[in-house]
């Protein structure tokens, strides 16, 4: 089963952050409170969205073709996450 | 993602495809209403009469679809953040005038060709009509939506002010033209 990365604190919905960070190789911990990077605030499906276009040079019409969608459908869905995205960076500053 | 094809195709189909594929519609809904003399005077009168040439019926099918696509492409312009391409919106509206082929269809079958006011074939006429417009007024509202990227009231008003504009505007074209 794949693991999901938790986002939002369960108990109050608040953004969470990394305390902790593991080495499974030396077992060496590190400890201090670091924001996830945006890209790793939005959803996965999101995620791999963000992949694929990339992957696609940042073309709208292969990523269609990849999708089998129509072009405005991916477009509207680029024009989403682009506002996830501007929503995620004003609330970090 | 879960959708209809039915009353939404433009999440597979848009642009060129649309445009191709609504074009050829738009040729034989005009030549069966050609055949069958049934007028489309924008979009809420049909008329049934025998009395003009195939360009003629061909207009009064791509003036409307012409002026309601143009409607959306400038609401697009200005109330979307996407940039929307001309192609989208006048194919996908297009491809959404396809229901209107159903009237000058059914037309061609002998009981449906002349008859009179207030008899069963008049109503099932309308009755198909109805239920043609309503398809198409989905399949135009998803057109909108999807090519132009609008939500909420931006959607809503501005479909109703565009649907509104391109019935008066055409039925004014036809109106200068006959």
């Amino acid at each position: 089963m794949e693991k999901k990365l938790p986002l939002k604190c369960p108990s109050c919905e608040n953004q969470l952050k990394v305390k902790l960070l593991f080495c499974d190789k030396c077992e060496t911990e590190v400890k201090g409170l670091y924001t996830l990077p945006i890209i790793s605030q939005v959803s996965n499906e999101d995620q791999k969205f963000i992949i694929d276009f990339i992957k696609s040079s940042g073309s709208l019409k292969i990523m269609a073709q990849k999708m089998k969608l129509s072009y405005p459908t991916v477009r509207n869905i680029l024009d989403e996450l682009i506002d996830k995205i501007t929503i995620l960076e004003t609330n970090e500053i | 993602m879960k959708f209809n094809y039915l009353y939404n195709p433009f999440f597979l189909i848009a642009g060129f495809k649309s445009f191709i594929i609504g074009f050829i519609g738009l040729l034989l809904t005009s030549y069966l209403a050609y055949l069958t003399g049934t007028h489309f005077i924008g979009i809420l009168n049909i008329d049934f009469a025998k009395d003009s040439k195939f360009c003629f019926f061909l207009l009064e099918s791509s003036s409307h679809w012409f002026l309601m696509s143009t409607l959306f492409f400038l609401a697009g312009t200005i109330l979307s953040k996407s940039r929307i391409r001309a192609i989208d919106v006048f194919g996908t509206v297009l491809l959404s005038r396809l229901p209107f082929i159903i009237v000058p269809l059914i037309r061609i079958i002998p009981f449906f060709q002349s008859f009179s006011a207030y008899s069963t074939a008049m109503f099932i006429i309308i009755g198909v009509y109805v239920f043609s417009l309503i398809w198409f007024g989905l399949l135009v509202f998803n057109a909108f939506r999807i090519s132009c990227n609008l939500r909420n009231e931006k959607l809503i008003f501005s479909f109703i002010i565009c649907l509104i504009l391109a019935e008066i505007f055409s039925k004014l074209l036809i109106w200068l033209l006959t």
